[in-house]
């Protein structure tokens, strides 16, 4: 904070309490440097990994977005290029540099994306983005300019675009998208390389209707490209791509449901649920490419078959569905990340089962975590803890009553903070930040300037606002709040006394807005 | 040593706070159900009402016939109105020529090999399909744990409903250059002149045509604006489900939040009171 007009620099003075942090997205960098949490109030909170020990800490909060996170994507194949793409459900996307956490581009689309793919198309230099959401097109976007590039229509049945895959198939140039309909129709459009945006519509070249409405994720092996994992909420399937019929389905156990799954291998599949766990399947033969059987009709001897179950004992239930991610270290394994309501991250180790251990069936593994984390593990291992903006305030046997709003006046340099109990108190800016940051003889002077305390409210305060910051037309000496007790409050910040109480009838107030000039 | 009121009061208190407990588990266990429940049946009938297969509706569907138009004629337009798509319009606009100082008439139609989709009706279908979906998770005898869980379900169907609702009474905004280039004006038959565009979209519980003409007026481009509209019966209705719904949903919302604030309150999993 300094007092020139034209340079404020941010300080955050966060507390002793750690930040919320409703896991919604989860994502590991690709040189697994970075781990991106997004949460469901739009914030995006970035941690530095340590590959080998999987050692987690926080290290920024990305403020930008208004509502939860919906989907993240890397901007680019090279292994150094830190920047990532995040959506979020009112249409905002974001381009971010992972290594300052800057926002590098914004836009925000009248479409909702709630599925990104980053895929390298054949004639493309790098990534583009195969957006699918709350639309009947697919969207493809550059990561950097966030600009749509073109689009792909539907002729038959056009609906919203549940889940989306886009592949190569083996030996060939044109590039493949495969999608499914909110309404459970496949869709396959092939792709050359040479779309534009002018281009004359791309419809879809195939279209066949299947019995899974509302899928949640599509994939294909990557092995032989011939079978496709196709998760609903309360069942998983396999399909053979060539003609999509079914091959085998797997309903989901009591009281869970699937959230998406992945092909580990040929033969095995990991799929996870809302209840934070995740399964590890061997598909039966019929459903494995390269076996003598497949695509015959199924046998009741030969089901999937559940060696292992990844999970983890917390204590406290969580209150949503956590988000998931697997991902590859390459000579060392496989893992599966999971973030979680509690703002915490777990990472298990996939296990290789050999096909000698799964002889006569045993019953399925558990695999526990090989680790856990948690902004509030982080945030309790600070020493001394992280300090907050009124700590001189707060007495040490009741716990600190939370701030609900505040505006930072540069003109005089100070602070205004509005409280949950509807106290507003105002103290000097700079003082203060150097009364909790430094460390010095300052900290032992007993004459620093006093807060001012406002009361008027009665119940939280929600908003503040300094009108003549906006416009010089208001009085200098005018500061306003609103609170949650449906009133507006008229203040004379240099007295320090309430002007005028404005009590309306309607509800909360939670905003306060300077009207345009004109 | 301790004032007898003072002792009293604590009773007193640790009373209420028993009931008030007993009342959360109670709210949380039973009532969110019930509502649930209700819920469910108000957007079943909601669903019911579009003429799209959405969850717990399957055709057939009737078509309508609407006829829209504007003050003194100048755009007429006669609707088949099938599904979420126009299948078939007869229009007819009445535009003055300022250089040639009189009226001139243009017909224009939409046929069915090329229909014009409205997609704010099957946004809005798909948003309710996908509260319902919501509902549905939650098994019938499923106990919820805390009031956050029940808060983030609520707050995933209000926001869809919210969407639903949002999807029908502000249209997507395009701009007349996006209109001019769309697939729907190509499709016109007899074409337009280059001048004229046409556009149909939802606006609440009306069907809205509206025409553009163009002009070049000493190099900046301006346009009027000509609009003619009629009301689609079942919209109304869907929109006024929507509105219960939401009423219902926030009502629960707020119940569970006055608990919420409490911080040590929690259920009890394994109490088979309640």
């Amino acid at each position: 904070m300094s007092n020139s007009t034209n340079l404020v620099v941010p300080v955050v003075l966060w507390g002793k309490t750690p930040p919320t942090h409703c896991i919604s997205c989860i994502y590991l960098s690709e040189d697994q440097h970075t781990l991106i949490t997004g949460c469901h109030d739009g914030q995006i909170c970035l941690w530095q990994v340590e590959p080998d020990t999987f050692k987690m800490t926080p290290r920024c909060l990305l403020v930008g977005h208004t509502a939860p996170i919906l989907c993240m994507a890397k901007a680019s194949i090279i292994q150094d290029n830190n920047f990532i793409v995040t959506s979020s459900e009112l249409g905002e996307m974001c381009t971010w540099d992972l290594v300052d956490g800057k926002c590098r581009e914004s836009v925000k689309l009248a479409f909702v994306h709630t599925n990104m793919q980053p895929y390298q198309m054949n004639t493309c230099e790098d990534v583009r983005l195969f957006c699918n959401g709350c639309y009947a097109e697919v969207l493809v976007m550059d990561p950097f300019s966030l600009e749509i590039i073109f689009s792909l229509s539907s002729k038959v049945n056009p609906d919203w675009i549940s889940a989306l895959y886009v592949l190569r198939p083996n030996k060939r140039k044109d590039d493949v998208v495969l999608a499914l309909t909110t309404t459970a129709t496949v869709k396959v459009w092939t792709l050359s390389g040479s779309e534009t945006k002018q281009s004359e519509p791309i419809y879809e070249h195939e279209s066949k209707p299947i019995r899974c409405l509302n899928a949640l994720t599509i994939s294909c092996c990557a092995t032989l490209q011939r079978t496709v994992l196709i998760v609903c909420a309360k069942y998983w399937q396999i399909y053979d791509a060539s003609d999509f019929s079914v091959l085998c389905t797997v309903i989901s156990h009591r009281g869970e449901r699937w959230l998406g799954g992945e092909f580990l291998s040929l033969d095995r599949i990991l799929v996870w649920t809302d209840e934070g766990k995740a399964y590890l399947y061997k598909l039966p033969s019929n459903c494995v490419a390269d076996n003598m059987d497949f695509h015959k009709k199924s046998s009741d001897v030969d089901t999937p078959y559940l060696y292992c179950i990844c999970c983890y004992n917390q204590v406290k239930p969580l209150s949503c569905p956590p988000a998931f991610r697997f991902f590859t270290q390459p000579n060392v394994g496989k893992f599966l990340l999971r973030g979680d309501s509690d703002g915490r991250v777990l990472v298990w180790q996939i296990p290789d089962v050999t096909q000698e251990r799964m002889m006569g069936a045993p019953p399925p593994l558990t695999q526990q975590p090989l680790k856990v984390t948690s902004i509030a593990q982080n945030w309790a291992a600070v020493h001394p803890p992280p300090v907050g903006i009124l700590d001189q305030l707060d007495s040490h046997d009741e716990p600190p009553i939370k701030l609900t709003a505040s505006i930072y006046l540069p003109q005089h340099s100070r602070l205004v903070l509005g409280r949950e109990d509807g106290s507003i108190i105002i103290v000097p800016a700079t003082q203060t930040v150097m009364l909790q940051l430094l460390h010095g003889s300052h900290q032992q002077y007993d004459d620093w300037p006093p807060h001012q305390l406002l009361v008027g409210h009665q119940g939280r305060v929600n908003c503040l606002l300094y009108p003549n910051h906006v416009h010089p037309r208001y009085e200098k000496c005018h500061l306003l709040s609103g609170g949650e007790d449906f009133a507006v409050c008229l203040w004379d910040l240099f007295a320090g006394n309430l002007l005028h109480r404005f009590c309306v009838h309607a509800g909360e107030i939670t905003q306060l807005l300077v009207p345009p000039n004109t | 040593m301790r004032h007898p009121h003072e002792h009293i009061l604590t009773e007193v208190e640790k009373e209420e706070a028993l009931c008030l407990q007993k009342e959360f588990e109670w709210v949380i266990h039973k009532e969110v159900h019930i509502i649930l429940k209700q819920l469910q049946t108000i957007l079943l009938e909601c669903s019911k009402r579009f003429p799209l297969t959405l969850f717990g509706n399957e055709g057939p569907y009737k078509s309508d016939k609407l006829i829209l138009a504007s003050s003194q004629d100048t755009l007429k337009t006669i609707v088949n109105l099938n599904g979420d798509s126009i299948s078939f319009a007869d229009i007819q606009l009445k535009v003055h020529r300022h250089h040639q100082h009189q009226t001139q008439t243009y017909k224009t139609s939409i046929q069915k090999e090329h229909p014009w989709k409205l997609h704010q009706i099957q946004d809005a279908g798909n948003h309710l399909q996908f509260a319902l979906y919501h509902i549905d998770n939650v098994d019938e005898g499923y106990r919820f744990k805390s009031a956050e869980e029940v808060l983030h379900v609520l707050d995933n169907i209000l926001n869809c409903l919210q969407r639903g609702r949002t999807s029908l009474i502000v249209p997507r905004k395009r701009t007349i250059d996006d209109l001019m280039k769309s697939r729907n004006m190509k499709s016109l038959t007899p074409p337009l002149p280059e001048d004229l565009a046409i556009s149909f979209y939802i606006q609440s519980h009306k069907l809205i045509c509206a025409a553009y003409q163009l002009s070049n007026v000493q190099g900046t481009m301006k346009f009027e604006q000509y609009q003619a509209e009629n009301s689609i019966p079942w919209l109304n209705e869907v929109l006024v489900l929507f509105t219960v719904a939401l009423q219902l949903c926030q009502q629960l919302k707020d119940k569970i939040n006055v608990f919420a604030q409490y911080k040590d309150f929690t259920v009890n999993i394994s109490s088979s009171t309640a």
